[in-house]
């Protein structure tokens, strides 16, 4: 075995030698990754051993940070929020999403162009726009909702009001994202092979069945990816509570999610120390939280 | 197994990043020794040069172009680095970069003792300025002076004001109200007439919450050096916590938000009868609610004891010459004249500002000026009257920036469910002591 | 999935549906015409709910401030002022706001041009060439693409502020050159965009390594690179926290972050003048050159997305 070069012995192109050619190409993401990605992480956890004092300075403490973290009850409400939001809006948004995909391929719709764009719009929108301009129309005397409630009589409760925050929170996430998932996974259905309809029609399948049992199961890859990215920017959620609070402060915690509880800790309570402690954990849980959901779904489409 | 190592030399060898280590433990604790230094700052002054001033208000552009028309050497740029707590956060991180510091910066009374703690603030004793004390109101001074040294000079105060709607208060048959009981009386007619609150009051807005507990008597803050004190339980502050807790159980003050678009619109068209808030807000509602020309009037604000009235202040601000400045002499002469030279103050007041110089408060021609949008009504009377009943001894934390930012975690929820103000200060208190100790602090 | 690039798919897209599936269909004529209506009536549910919140932005950015606390928010107010309210935009404090959107479009361009051409090398390189540490390296970067960028924000303005760098345009370019996942989707592209043959005959020919990725490979891999272009664009366009956390001085700023610090002062009232109509036409301006880009960039987008997703 290790007398045979492992490339021969794969059967690939003996061309591929190891040279440094493809090295030269790869350098330059080599650099950008160490200085965006892999010096801030190494920093970070360097520091996230030292405590600050506004009296005292700094003092090295060890895992002490993270022991702190891990107890914290801010820190784990932040996290447990987001964990629920993921496993509330997550799952709507992508079903929304594969509802409109599946109508847009039944090729049963009109004006079939107008609507996908339409609804992928909203991709285009900075989330800190989309908040502020859901942020009026939630107002509960003047914006949408109060219309609304003047116009029919009814008592809608304010969006911001605590209880029902994170779902106002995660309508504006929906929004935005509905339409990018949407289209992942119509791109996905346009490019099942013909000939597996075309055997189902002839087993006497019907348009739903068809859609349940060929065009789901082939949708996986595709559903997969948007539920990975989902899941990341369900543990990033900041920007649509951030412009939210000033609306709702008392809706919206200082900690409400964990990485607004990162930004407060830095830049509001002189703890960077703690706070780079906290952001290395959340990447940690997110990393974590992502292959744990490969893995299952890794798992079940082995089964 | 090379690199781990380095960042940690590296991060503590980077000590001072934020404010860490700079800590205030040699802070003064006996008055400063004031420093006779003006032929210093006249010499800087006839050189001229460039000064950078951060502040997020817009009511200071009159004044800087009265200072650079008759000091054509020196240019000031004015530069918004985001407002209050944002602006601090950038100012922290300019000192401790040690870059791109501005010369000087707009500082709330409430920001003073955390900045000057961490050493970011220059105090005027070093440059004479000092000398300079019996301009200003005896409460501006106090709250721009920290451990016996101040630093920068007075410029704004919000004594507290009630401003109403004349209709809404008319329509209910309710007296302007001098006490807060009379308050509460016209809150409940206001309520039975036209449905209307006569107030909100902002779950997320800590200062508000803090001047009416000043009005109330109550002393929560202790700070002496090192050693801080947090204690919400005395009478008085139980007291004005109680008494709004059960005006909002009544439904009779809303726990709306402030300055947003809803809550400018419940001002505009009645729903919100009046508005307990500082002197500097005039500017404000009559520059936002243009079309309610002649619907407000200025009242003081309710006291408790009509026969002994005391005031307390909301809000203010001063400005201060930033530690590690280029031109620290140059930054020095144009706080002295920005704050007390007569043209300055004429364009400031023009501006909207309500001063914190006394000249101006004695001014018969401030004093007697009819504004427009409140009827014609003589308002700066009200506001000099207000300012002058403003009682003394209150202090802020030297981590009140902190304080305020999480006010909306314990007491906000209270405020808005509605619940028990006074359960929520508790815990406020709590957190402020603990995040105290963590910090270093002696909290007795 | 085999080879199938971008473009083809968008063929694909634009075809009508096939006649076997129609003539398959076993239902009677009513039940087809019901799901018919339920489908288009769910799609124009969608379509209302995504439009509505973008018509009511355009409806009120064509009102003063007066009227904007006034009138109805679903309909147009008496005077007409979207002009108005632009040109009060674009000079809002000495224009301000033209300064925010060269930002924007500063650091959009070279963080998204950069990233991508970055991200082209990269992918051409994991898939064409063996290099020492290549396994570990994919696993890495590849790992990466988990981490949220959010979470790295903190720590690298950590980082930056130990080099005395933050409060610069750099600060912001630098983070935004990093994009594990379009380095990701170009390795996918190049494993299947450009054939070996091509390679061999480019060699044989004694075209260096070089003029080789410029004369073949990246041809080959346009559709890809304006896939990935995109992509960075609009996360450059909409990034929010970074530049919060990194920039002190305003006009470095980007629109997200000066939308939002000029939302916060009129929601604090440091101004006399209430400028929400400045807010709001600032809002519509920011939004408006995304997508005229998104309408005629539509078929490299629909392909992007695709290849992106089934090419596992």
């Amino acid at each position: 075995m290790s007398a045979v070069p492992l490339d021969t012995a794969r059967g690939r192109p003996r061309r591929r030698r190891r040279d440094w050619t493809g090295l030269a190409f790869f350098t330059p993401f080599l650099l950008v990754f160490a200085v965006g990605v892999v010096a801030p992480l190494l920093y970070a956890s360097g520091l996230s051993l030292f405590r600050d004092q506004l009296i005292g300075g700094r003092s090295f403490v060890g895992l002490g940070n993270y022991l702190d973290a891990l107890t914290d009850p801010r820190f784990l409400e932040g996290v447990s929020r987001v964990a629920l939001f993921l496993a509330v809006q997550v799952p709507i948004m992508i079903g929304l999403a594969l509802l409109a995909a599946l109508a847009l391929d039944s090729g049963r719709v009109r004006a079939m162009k107008f609507m996908r764009l339409s609804i992928f719009v909203p991709y285009a929108v900075p989330s800190v726009v989309a908040a502020l301009m859901w942020g009026f129309i939630y107002g509960d005397q003047f914006g949408l909702v109060g219309q609304f409630n003047e116009a029919t009589g009814a008592a809608l409760a304010s969006p911001l009001a605590p209880n029902w925050v994170l779902l106002a929170i995660g309508n504006v996430v929906t929004w935005q994202f509905l339409g990018y998932n949407m289209l992942i996974l119509y791109a996905a259905l346009r490019s099942i092979p013909e000939e597996l309809y075309e055997a189902a029609a002839i087993d006497g399948a019907g348009e739903a069945r068809i859609a349940w049992s060929i065009k789901v199961p082939a949708l996986k890859p595709a559903l997969w990816v948007a539920t990975l990215f989902s899941i990341i920017g369900s543990f990033q959620l900041f920007n649509e509570p951030n412009v939210l609070r000033s609306l709702a402060p008392a809706s919206i915690s200082t900690y409400y999610t964990p990485n607004m509880y990162a930004y407060q800790l830095a830049f509001n309570a002189n703890q960077v120390t703690y706070s780079a402690a906290v952001a290395v954990l959340l990447g940690v849980v997110t990393v974590v939280v992502a292959y744990l959901a490969q893995w299952m779904t890794g798992r079940g489409a082995r089964r | 197994m090379r690199s781990p190592r380095k960042t940690l030399t590296a991060a503590a060898a980077g000590c001072c990043l934020l404010l860490a280590g700079c800590g205030g433990n040699d802070a003064a604790e006996t008055p400063a020794e004031s420093v006779d230094r003006s032929a210093e700052i006249e010499a800087a002054m006839a050189e001229g040069g460039e000064l950078t001033l951060w502040t997020w208000s817009t009511k200071f552009d009159g004044a800087i172009e009265a200072f650079e028309a008759e000091h054509p050497n020196i240019d000031v740029e004015l530069v918004n680095s985001g407002q209050s707590a944002e602006q601090y956060t950038a100012l922290q991180n300019a000192v401790s970069a040690g870059e791109n510091i501005p010369d000087l910066a707009m500082i709330e009374y409430f920001a003073l003792p955390q900045l000057a703690l961490s050493e970011q603030l220059e105090s005027v004793n070093d440059w004479g300025l000092d000398t300079l004390e019996d301009q200003f109101t005896a409460s501006s001074w106090e709250q721009m002076s920290y451990n016996g040294a101040t630093y920068g000079l007075p410029n704004n105060t919000g004594p507290l004001i009630l401003i109403y709607n004349q209709e809404v208060f008319e329509s209910a048959g309710a007296e302007v109200p001098a006490t807060w009981e009379e308050f509460a009386e016209a809150a409940e007619l206001i309520k039975e007439d036209s449905g209307a609150h006569i107030t909100s009051m902002d779950p997320g807005d800590a200062g508000g919450l803090n001047s009416l507990i000043w009005q109330g008597g109550g002393r929560p803050y202790q700070v002496d050096g090192e050693s801080v004190g947090v204690d919400f339980s005395d009478e008085s502050t139980q007291r004005v916590s109680g008494y709004w807790s059960d005006l909002l159980a009544d439904d009779l003050v809303s726990a709306q938000p402030g300055w947003t678009d809803e809550w400018w619109r419940g001002l505009g068209d009645g729903s919100l009868a009046s508005w307990v808030t500082g002197a500097w807000a005039l500017g404000n509602i009559s520059g936002t609610l243009t079309d309610n020309e002649g619907d407000f009037r200025v009242a003081p604000a309710p006291v408790w004891d009509a026969d002994a009235p005391e005031n307390a202040e909301n809000g203010g601000s001063g400005f201060s010459v930033v530690s590690g400045g280029e031109n620290t002499a140059l930054a020095m002469g144009f706080l002295e004249w920005f704050s007390t030279h007569e043209a300055s103050l004429e364009a400031q007041v023009a501006g909207g500002n309500f001063p914190a110089q006394t000249a101006t408060l004695e001014d018969p021609e401030y004093l007697d000026q009819e504004i427009e949008y409140f009827d014609g009504q003589q308002a700066n009377q009200v506001l000099a009257e207000a300012s002058g009943l403003v009682a003394e001894g209150w202090h802020y934390m030297p981590y009140q920036v902190y304080a305020n930012s999480v006010f909306g975690d314990s007491v906000g929820p209270r405020i808005d469910a509605p619940g028990d103000v006074h359960e929520g200060l508790e815990e406020w208190g709590e957190e402020l002591r603990s995040y105290g100790e963590q910090q270093g602090f002696d909290v007795g | 999935m085999s080879v199938t690039t971008g473009p083809r798919e968008t063929q694909a897209a634009a075809a009508p549906p096939s006649p076997p599936r129609r003539r398959a269909q076993p239902s009677p004529g009513r039940r087809r015409r019901r799901t018919q209506v339920t489908l288009q009536l769910l799609m124009a549910l969608m379509v209302l709910y995504t439009l509505l919140p973008l018509y009511w932005l355009t409806v009120n950015s064509t009102k003063t401030n007066g009227d904007l606390f006034r009138s109805n928010g679903l309909w147009f107010a008496g005077e007409f002022a979207l002009w108005d309210n632009i040109v009060t935009t674009v000079t809002y404090q000495d224009g301000i706001y033209l300064t925010w959107l060269f930002n924007t479009a500063l650091y959009s361009v070279v963080g998204a041009v950069g990233a991508t051409l970055i991200c082209t090398f990269g992918g051409y390189a994991l898939a064409r060439f063996d290099f020492p540490g290549k396994r570990l390296a994919r696993a890495v970067v590849f790992g990466a693409i988990t981490i949220p960028t959010t979470a790295l924000a903190v720590p690298t303005f950590l980082l930056f502020a130990e080099l005395g760098i933050t409060d610069t345009r750099s600060a912001i370019i630098i983070p935004a050159l990093v994009s594990p996942f379009g380095l990701y989707l170009m390795t996918v592209f190049a494993a299947d965009a450009i054939p070996d043959s091509l390679l061999e005959a480019a060699k044989i020919d004694g075209a260096g390594a070089w003029t080789t990725f410029w004369k073949v490979a990246f041809r080959l891999l346009a559709p890809g690179f304006a896939t990935v272009l995109l992509f960075n664009l609009v996360s450059t366009w909409n990034n929010y926290f970074l530049p919060l956390i990194m920039l002190s001085d305003p006009t470095l700023y980007p629109l997200t972050v000066g939308l939002n610090q000029l939302n916060n002062q009129v929601t604090t009232g440091a101004n006399l003048e209430p400028v929400y109509n400045v807010v709001l036409t600032g809002s519509l301006l920011a939004i408006v050159p995304l997508i005229i880009s998104f309408l005629f960039l539509q078929r490299f987008w629909q392909s992007g997305l695709a290849a992106g997703s089934v090419k596992q």
